[in-house]
């Protein structure tokens, strides 16, 4: 079975490399994009199922980015990653579209169960993490 | 008991303020686990943040490498139990946390095979 292709964009390097080896060893493609235009690039590249967008200003550039994406390919899922203080752009992302909203901290397990509920996946993962 | 680790690859982090991920996980007090332990992301590093989270999630023991020792202090004060200065792979440190058998400043075989 294909892999769900994610793209995640976020201009924390550390943030989108953490995320993205986590979310391949559970079994996503997952790929990292650190601006808006990299997210752009990257998403008629790849036509990611899934865009895992991280809003970090109470502005909306993060909008406008997700609203581009949108308009580009309508059939992409976002799902919104607030920062603390953005909660309320979090909220103007899901009356334009969004899919999801998850605040950050980011607890993976909730982010892989919105990434299977959008995409209306319902196959095991394969999980290569050793957890104890 | 809630046990929280700072990660850094698959390592414990090696600065409390440094770390951006974290475990969590739950023990039944019998050396076992009672659900698969939760990574957690944090936007970026910040150690006043992982503490809110710490006191949030109502954490009991924090594994981590070197902590600055006025969050030691802290987390002391409110009665969370700090294994600290821990040097190797954070499924070891947890392993050897539920049976009991992990002390401050342990540097973990798995650190030495690296």
């Amino acid at each position: 079975m294909q892999a769900i292709k994610v793209l995640i964009v976020d201009k924390e390097v550390e943030f989108t490399t953490i995320l993205t080896d986590r979310l391949g060893s559970w079994g996503f493609a997952a790929t990292a994009a650190n601006s808006a235009e990299e997210a752009l690039a990257a998403r008629a590249m790849l036509a990611p199922e899934v865009v895992v967008l991280v809003l970090r200003d109470k502005d909306n550039r993060g909008l406008d980015l997700m609203s581009v994406l949108k308009a580009e390919d309508p059939a992409v899922h976002i799902i919104l990653l607030p920062c603390k203080g953005a909660a309320i752009a979090g909220m103007r992302g899901m009356e334009r579209g969004a899919d999801d909203c998850i605040p950050l901290p980011l607890d993976l397990g909730v982010l892989i169960n919105s990434i299977r509920k959008v995409t209306g996946s319902s196959h095991s993962i394969e999980i290569e993490e050793s957890d104890p | 008991m809630k046990i929280l680790l700072t990660v850094q690859g698959n390592s414990i982090a090696p600065r409390f303020d440094q770390a951006t991920e974290i475990i969590v996980a739950e023990s039944d007090g019998r050396q076992r686990l009672v659900s698969e332990p939760r990574t957690i992301i944090l936007p970026h590093r910040s150690a006043e943040e992982l503490s809110d989270l710490i006191v949030k999630e109502a954490v009991e023991c924090v594994i981590c490498g070197g902590i600055e020792e006025g969050f030691h202090k802290f987390f002391t004060w409110k009665k969370i139990t700090v294994i600290d200065g821990i040097i190797g792979s954070y499924a070891e440190a947890l392993q050897r946390c539920l049976a009991g058998e992990l002390q401050p400043g342990v540097v973990l075989p798995s650190a030495q095979q690296g």
